[in-house]
């Protein structure tokens, strides 16, 4: 029987285990090295010393699972679980050890029934995982006094056994869910300095975008507080990427022009089709596929139906708008369980309400609209605004600013 | 980019003599005043000396000089160590005071006082309002001596021999945080009480300030803990902020009559060539009780914080108002009562004795080519 020292000296690791991913047939070597990646980059952030490899249907990663490591890997996407774990010698005894260990030492309090789950992943392993179950299940028992409930146990202790990896745990944590960010591809968000745009990049990122952010500020017009408030907020979206490009258009230009010749209750929909315009021609340039918008139906006069599908004619690339449906008490909810919501509150000037009437237009007909564009002449003027957009790289380091 | 510094209401650079001095109690002196060791004393004698050099600085004494932590605790200690008094519980200030006098007697109404504020026509207050105002119920009478935002000077010598006439009972409190650094001559009448200074506004370090007391005027202390500063305001001194606070005031009387005149020279230029250049500008304030170096100019058809922010672009900070509350879009009260139209923008330009000739005539250049570019709509870089 292995001694209490060798308890103690144990090698203590994270696994990882991947949901969605299984789906994708032949794309799943790419799915997977993609989750890696990014469990590597989260990794890096975070910790000094640490190793991932692959393992059947999981990631295993060699670093001590403190809480923070534990807490900043399972925000990332494409992890449907993650257990820390507890490495044992692929023997009965050496496991038996270390799973009355966890149930003595680790359980929490109020316990009343467990159950143990064996997986076999090395065949070789001459007791297969049924009499695994009741071998180590009855020194449990008899270990704790605790009654087996294998429907609907207090407590459960997993064991995998799989040659040098073969470990006991006793929690599994649910993971962030969705695709790894980067498997979907390219996406350039829109990101204003509100509740709605970061949480709308977030869902983007779980359905595994890769994104960039572009800002469009109106300084000075706006303050440069609004600014630097946006690149706070690039920090939670950027944290889960290897890099996030922030992209500072100053737009107060092009809403001068517009100002001077269009009517005033048009300016809303001008500026955002002007924006979509801009971000369009930017996303081309960083060969992004789509853009992404935090756009709720009927939240505001730019978002009722008739004004986003003018302002969407302005797109040469799809949008997507993952909070389209989204009630402001959902978004919120979400914006405060990734952390973006106590920044997104701090009050900032918005560049959409720059010189715009009290009562913007909530229907507008796009010819109507090409008119205006076409009386202002602004084309040439968002190509050098975009000319002269700056490119911001936060840097990324320490502690998940989402937790 | 090198700034011209036009924001010394809010904020001046501290003088290079204030620092040399100062770095010194942040090495080898830094004994605690209230040891009896050599070194205690040492530190001792130079807080004695720098409460005589602000004693100097305001001038008018006798006063016993309590330090504190600014020019806000300073006039928080006045007012929450007077009202109430005995049964008076009756406040005058005036409408536009600072919030260090303005909130907290804010606070004070919230805690059952009384609190009069007296109207201040074209920026400086209603002597006649204060007088029907005062009666035997007044417990203190707070005022600001210059306006920090649109920089009138208050009738202080009248208002307190009118107070002290009718209520002779009455604590009579001066905010000076704004004077001190303007004023040749502050002139507190022997009627005042207590006056409220800061360090930071005359050169010297932020976090000091100090209320002068009147021998024989009583105020309570707010702090409990300790036997420093008569247990006026108990806690082991700030000694280097005071040595500095000391240093700066006896700067401040050496250079003070130049001063002044230079700065009532250079805003009289500034404001000259502001008005004859731009179009629709005004500026608030009872042009006869100006003090030297402070004043708003109100601006039509721009918004504060734009032109602001367009100024700094060209290279000249100045600010909105008191910088105490920036953030907030309104004109204050005090730019409403001193004439400010509405919808009208207001800068607050405000001198110091580093400023220059050829930094005045390059402020008011660009604030007229900024004013010109927010009307046209054309600011965007």
């Amino acid at each position: 029987m292995t001694s209490g020292s060798d308890r103690a000296d144990s090698r203590r690791g994270i696994v990882m285990r991947w949901g969605e991913l299984f789906l994708k047939g032949q794309n799943r070597s790419f799915f997977v090295k993609v989750f890696r990646r990014n469990v590597g980059t989260v990794l890096k952030r975070c910790c000094e010393d640490f190793c991932v490899s692959r393992g059947q249907g999981r990631l295993y990663v060699d670093v001590e699972p403190g809480r923070q490591v534990v807490d900043s890997l399972r925000r990332v996407f494409g992890a449907a679980s993650i257990s820390p774990v507890w490495y044992v010698r692929p023997d009965v005894d050496a496991i038996r050890d270390m799973a009355v260990h966890l149930a003595v030492e680790k359980r929490p309090p109020g316990v009343r029934t467990f159950r143990i789950t064996t997986r076999r992943v090395d065949k070789s392993f001459e007791t297969n995982s049924t009499r695994m179950n009741t071998l180590i299940g009855e020194s449990v028992r008899l270990a704790t006094g605790l009654g087996v409930d294998l429907e609907n146990p207090d407590f459960n202790i997993g064991i995998e056994i799989a040659g040098d990896r073969t470990f006991v745990f006793s929690e599994k944590i649910s993971g962030a869910g969705g695709l790894p960010t980067g498997v979907s591809g390219k996406g350039l968000l829109m990101l204003s300095g509100g509740i709605d745009s970061p949480v709308a990049g977030w869902l983007a990122q779980k359905r595994g975008l890769y994104l960039s952010a572009v800002h469009f500020h109106s300084f000075p017009y706006t303050s440069e507080a609004s600014q630097k408030k946006v690149l706070e907020l690039a920090h939670y979206l950027g944290w889960h990427q290897k890099s996030l490009e922030l992209y500072m258009v100053p737009f107060a230009k092009v809403q001068e022009r517009l100002k001077k010749k269009v009517q005033p209750e048009l300016l809303v929909v001008l500026y955002r089709r002007s924006m979509i315009r801009i971000a369009s021609a930017l996303a081309q340039r960083l060969r992004a596929q789509c853009l992404v918008t935090g756009e709720s139906l009927g939240q505001v006069a730019s978002q009722t139906l008739q004004n986003m599908a003018s302002i969407e004619k302005a797109s040469t690339l799809g949008i997507i708008r993952p909070l389209i449906t989204y009630d402001k008490i959902e978004t919120i909810e979400l914006a405060r369980n990734i952390g973006s919501y106590e920044v997104s509150v701090q009050p900032h000037d918005d560049a959409c309400s720059v010189f715009v009437p009290r009562h913007p237009a909530t229907r507008t007909e796009i010819e109507d609209l090409l008119e205006a564009e076409e009386k202002a002449a602004v084309t040439g003027m968002e190509k050098e605004v975009l000319d002269n957009a700056e490119c911001i790289r936060p840097e990324f380091s320490g502690k998940d600013p989402g937790l | 980019m090198k700034y011209i510094y036009l924001d010394n209401a809010a904020t001046t650079p501290v003088d290079p003599v204030v620092r040399d001095y100062v770095l010194g109690f942040l090495s080898e002196e830094f004994g605690n005043p209230s040891s009896a060791h050599v070194l205690g004393q040492r530190t001792a004698a130079v807080i004695e000396r720098a409460r005589k050099s602000v004693a100097e600085a305001v001038g008018s004494g006798p006063w016993n000089v309590y330090f504190t932590s600014g020019g806000t605790e300073a006039d928080n200690l006045a007012l929450f160590g007077t009202v109430p008094r005995g049964k008076r519980k009756k406040v005058i200030i005036s409408a536009i005071e600072h919030p260090a006098v303005g909130e907290a007697c804010g606070h004070l109404e919230s805690k059952g006082i009384e609190v009069v504020r007296i109207p201040a026509p074209s920026g400086v207050l209603d002597t006649l309002a204060l007088s029907s105002s005062v009666d035997d119920d007044t417990a203190a009478v707070a005022l600001i001596h210059v306006q920090n935002e649109i920089g009138t000077v208050q009738p202080i010598a009248c208002a307190s021999r009118m107070v002290r006439e009718k209520a002779p009972k009455a604590h009579f409190h001066v905010d000076a945080v704004q004077s001190m650094g303007q004023l040749e001559k502050l002139d507190i009448p022997y009627e005042v009480d207590s006056v409220a200074v800061s360090g930071h506004k005359i050169h010297g370090l932020k976090g000091t300030g100090a209320l002068l007391v009147r021998p024989g005027a009583k105020v309570r202390p707010v702090l409990f803990g300790g036997e420093q500063q008569d247990g006026l305001r108990p806690g082991t001194e700030n000694v280097p902020g005071i040595a500095g606070m000391g240093k700066a005031c006896e700067l401040l009387v050496e250079k003070r009559a130049a001063a002044s005149a230079l700065m009532s020279r250079l805003s009289r230029e500034l404001k000259e060539r502001i008005v004859d250049s731009i179009p629709d500008v005004m500026i608030p304030g009872d042009e006869d009780r100006m003090c030297p170096a402070t004043f708003s100019v109100g601006v039509k058809d721009v918004m504060s914080e734009v032109l602001l922010r367009v100024l700094q672009t060209k290279g000249v900070i100045a600010s909105a108002g008191s910088a105490c509350h920036t953030g907030n879009n309104e004109p204050s009260a005090a730019l409403v009562s001193a004439g400010l139209p509405g919808g009208w923008g207001a800068v607050r330009f405000s001198l110091s004795r580093n400023n220059t000739e050829d930094e005045i005539e390059q402020a008011a250049r660009l604030l007229s080519e900024s004013v010109q570019e927010i009307r046209k709509g054309s600011v965007a870089v």
